[in-house]
């Protein structure tokens, strides 16, 4: 079992919140050395010829520790790994050895190309073996443990014969890899297909939680009139995501808690505060358990921190 | 405060019914060519919140992949896009897209086909001015190798040229040859990012300890503070003084460019550079010594 004998990978990654590192911002991180917990970028960003991305990644990675995000490695693809793909993400792991270094349950090549989204998969056995082996696969070439992130969905597939949360625990116990909450994929899959949001949680492997992801997302609606949100990564964190972030560090306690804003980037004082609320709530959820240690999710003294998930599972249109 | 429903999977996706499944690949395979063809039907097996298929919810993946990628493309190619506009580069693009999706999974990669495309797309052979631009680019891309080696910088370095021609194309005169004037131009605009280049490189590559101690002591701000004033005393000064200042010291042309670009001689060049560092000189000591 490859799990075994993984480095852990989450030695050098302090349980503060940080933000994912956007162009517009390396000056002012350069110039100022600002007080965040990590930065985290797209592998892919970095696996270019060179120029300016890798001269100041290297000047951030020698003040911060680092979180590698993989963006494009399709875990979930019927076809083999790109070997290639794989060899250049081992460099860049030699190159940075960043504190973590995580993928997405998706897939997104195909004979036809690279499609540039995460796309679903069908919870079935099959589709599990496959999984697996790939993790399998990209930690012994990486030589490390990886996180495996939830995705964010907008359908599901008739065949599936597993829960999201419990395919998700099934693969991190067979492969011994750790996992990347997104507590906003959580709450987008959940919205989109009518699941609830806290029982969601609440089956997941919360103790193999290594890193959570937290992100705004934008709202729509599908023809028939049900509410359908998009992972947009383009506003700040909805109330409720803060509420279902709040739900799990009462479970897990502090985690290194990443700020994902992609599109519409803000100014970096909008994105440092992000972090800063996410600093907050683990600092008054942290500062609860130690008050009260057999405190277990039960009306302890500390401010709540938004709606309680469990009452807006509602969404427009679900049965 | 949170009504955990512990152990609940109420409403966790069970399944309903079993349906006899695609292979993966077969599946995978039809998902991809309806994702990048909005022409094809949906992929079956995929399926709402009430079993149902949903046409809307397959166009956000349909709508993720395309839209992203002509973002991409629109990244890569500024100089098509201001040429063309938004609206006949978006179709154009739309095509490329599902004629050519990315091999890789490095977006930075993606689009070298894109010109060639274009040559291609009958409406853009419709702009000679556009396929102008198209035909010269490898030209262009030879005489900035001469000059600089860094691939991201030789890309960065034809487009600035791109750019340059396209913002001041009226000024080539159609009785003289048109050779010379584009390689006067793209030169001049090689030297000017090698130098750009050079520069940056003394500010950036030595991010040492003493480095970041000296910004951490707070000099980074009156250095801010210094260069607004300093901007602020050159804008004062009259107007051929500081077109002398800006061209010779802050753009580090030469005097010869420096007077085919403003049409001045290199005499009067001379003059008014003198007398603007004489003029800066009075200005910036007036400040430090109140």
């Amino acid at each position: 079992m490859p799990g075994s004998t993984l480095k852990p990978s989450h030695m050098r990654m302090p349980k503060r919140a940080g933000v994912g590192l956007k162009a517009e911002h390396y000056r002012t991180i350069i110039e100022t050395s600002p007080d965040v917990g990590f930065f985290e970028v797209h592998a892919e960003n970095y696996m270019g010829a060179g120029g300016p991305p890798h001269r100041y990644l290297s000047a951030i990675r020698d003040r911060y520790p680092l979180s590698l995000h993989g963006v494009g490695l399709s875990i979930g693809a019927d076809r083999p790994l790109d070997k290639d793909h794989l060899s250049r993400l081992r460099r860049l792991i030699d190159r940075y050895e960043p504190a973590l270094f995580s993928e997405h349950l998706a897939w997104s090549s195909h004979d036809a190309g690279f499609l540039n989204d995460l796309l679903p998969l069908p919870y079935t056995n099959a589709m599990l073996e496959r999984v697996a082996e790939h993790i399998d696969q990209v930690q012994a070439s990486i030589g490390r443990q990886m996180l495996l992130e939830n995705p964010s969905t907008y359908l599901s597939f008739a065949e599936s014969t597993w829960s999201e949360p419990e395919f998700i625990a099934e693969i991190v116990r067979r492969t011994g890899c750790g996992l990347l909450l997104d507590v906003n994929n959580v709450h987008v899959a959940c919205t989109n297909q009518c699941w609830n949001p806290v029982a969601y949680l609440d089956a997941c492997p919360l103790s193999d939680v290594q890193q959570i992801h937290l992100a705004g997302f934008a709202t729509d609606a599908d023809e028939k009139h049900r509410t359908l949100l998009i992972d947009a990564h383009d506003r700040p964190v909805a109330e409720m995501v803060w509420a279902l972030y709040a739900h799990v560090i009462e479970r897990t306690g502090p985690l290194p808690t990443l700020i994902e804003w992609d599109a519409n980037v803000p100014s970096w004082p909008t994105l440092k505060a992000e972090a800063e609320h996410a600093q907050i709530v683990m600092a008054d959820i942290d500062g609860a358990r130690r008050r009260a240690p057999s405190f277990a999710g039960s009306t302890g003294n500390h401010r709540s921190h938004g709606a309680a998930p469990a009452q807006s599972r509602s969404g427009g249109g679900c049965p | 405060m949170i009504d955990t429903a512990r152990g609940s999977t109420r409403n966790l996706p069970y399944p309903a019914r079993r349906v006899r499944a695609a292979s993966l690949a077969e599946q995978q395979a039809a998902f991809a060519i309806a994702l990048l063809d909005a022409q094809q039907p949906l992929p079956t097996g995929l399926q709402g919140p009430d079993g149902q298929p949903s046409a809307r919810r397959f166009a956000v993946y349909r709508n993720n992949v395309v839209v992203g990628l002509v973002e991409t493309l629109k990244a890569a190619y500024p100089v098509i896009l201001r040429l063309v506009g938004e609206e006949f580069f978006v179709a154009m693009a739309r095509m490329y897209v599902r004629a050519e999706p990315p091999a890789s999974p490095i977006m930075l990669d993606y689009g070298a086909g894109f010109p060639r495309f274009i040559g291609q797309f009958e409406p853009a052979t419709a702009l000679p001015y556009l396929r102008l631009l198209r035909e010269i680019t490898p030209y262009l891309r030879s005489l900035v190798r001469r000059w600089i080696k860094d691939a991201w910088d030789i890309e960065d370095a034809v487009q600035d040229i791109l750019l340059t021609l396209h913002s001041i194309r009226h000024t080539y005169d159609p009785s003289r040859p048109f050779g010379p004037w584009l390689v006067g131009i793209a030169n001049r605009r090689a030297i000017d990012k090698l130098r750009r280049r050079g520069r940056q490189a003394l500010r950036e590559t030595p991010l040492t300890a003493e480095h970041e101690a000296t910004i951490a002591a707070a000099g980074n701000s009156d250095d801010a503070l210094e260069k607004q004033h300093l901007e602020k005393v050159i804008n004062d000064l009259p107007p051929i003084q500081r077109t002398a200042v800006d061209l010779l010291k802050l753009k580090e042309m030469s005097l010869k460019e420096a007077s085919d670009a403003t049409g001045l001689s290199v005499a009067s060049l001379k003059m008014a550079t003198h007398r603007a560092l004489r003029n800066l000189r009075n200005l910036l000591s007036d400040r430090r010594d109140p």
